[in-house]
């Protein structure tokens, strides 16, 4: 029903109102960080628990994962758009930006395993220590994007354990995957799990009182 | 003080504001997430539509998405600049009354 008789706080209010609800759509469903986070976090704890047991090839999980999230990868942005186009209701500036640096951040991060194979950074530990940098760089910018500030907290805990890595990677041995694993659930799982929280809450029948 | 402007008629309607409001701040909007975030009905949220449309505010594009049209509005420049005139002249209009 439109209503002709609209003051000047009535349209402030249906301005602010609209702004506010699209906004809603800018919320993180945190699936990609829980999947992310789970798949980093047992990748560290299984290749630790092989140090401890002195398994053979004790590398084998991060050969799997590699090729796990490079198969995701290319299935996520050439495969699924291509065979199974799933049209938003709504496509707004910030979800194309970060589905944008999302891809961005997977082509870093496959130089950087590659590199870091190459220049024997693997060897040293100091490998974990560009990961966790590349996470927080990713984490900042989508926890700014999204207005999520304990993203934004998990970004700085990487920070900081890319930096305890490369400052005492070699008191810290093999721990260094402990500090990686800690560094991923809390920058990661724990996040991801309370976007996931936040995303249903969001997503609940909006109220229906104020019709137009 | 600065001259106070007559509020933009198209813009000035609960529905039509709404639709803007929605418009300017994403990049498109399918016609049932404007139907669910205004929560009108899909009549009067169709008329409203074709208004901002002929008055050059909005584009709608009709396409089919698995065999189910599917509608899509985006905000133009023109409406931009008009939406940013009429909070401007809103503005106005509240701190005259004050």
């Amino acid at each position: 029903m439109e209503k002709d008789q609209l003051s000047g706080t009535d349209s402030i209010r249906i301005i602010e109102q609209m702004i506010g609800r699209a906004k809603e759509e800018e919320i993180d469903n945190g699936m990609g960080w829980v999947i992310w986070g789970w798949m980093l976090f047992l990748a560290s704890i299984i290749n630790y628990v092989m140090f401890m047991m002195d398994a053979p090839n004790k590398f084998i999980i991060w050969s799997i994962f590699g090729i796990g999230a490079v198969v995701f990868a290319v299935y996520s942005v050439f495969v699924r758009p291509f065979f199974f186009p799933r049209e938003p209701k709504v496509k707004t500036y910030t979800n194309e930006l970060v589905n944008r640096l999302g891809i961005a951040f997977f082509i870093s991060l496959l130089v950087t395993a590659v590199g870091n194979y190459f220049s024997g950074a693997n060897v040293s530990g100091t490998n974990f220590g560009y990961l966790l940098l590349l996470y927080g760089f990713w984490m900042f910018i989508h926890g700014s994007a999204f207005r999520f500030n304990l993203l934004k907290a998990g970004a700085f805990i990487n920070w900081a354990g890319a930096l305890i890595i490369f400052i005492w990677h070699k008191k810290l041995g093999i721990d260094i995957l402990l500090v990686h694993a800690a560094c991923v659930a809390l920058g990661y799982i724990i996040p991801g799990h309370i976007a996931q929280h936040r995303f249903r809450m969001a997503n609940r029948p909006i109220d229906n009182s104020t019709e137009l | 003080m600065s001259e106070f402007k007559d509020l933009d008629p198209i813009l000035h309607s609960q529905l039509r504001l709404a639709v803007i409001s929605l418009l300017v701040s994403v990049k498109e909007a399918e016609f049932t997430f404007l139907r669910e975030k205004t929560s009108s009905t899909a009549g009067n949220l169709s008329v409203q539509l074709q208004k901002l449309k002929d008055a050059g505010y909005i584009e709608i594009t009709k396409q089919f998405k698995d065999n189910y049209p599917q509608t899509m509005c985006r905000i133009t420049k023109v409406g931009i600049k008009a939406f940013e005139d009429y909070v401007k002249n809103l503005s106005e209009y509240l701190n005259l009354g004050k």
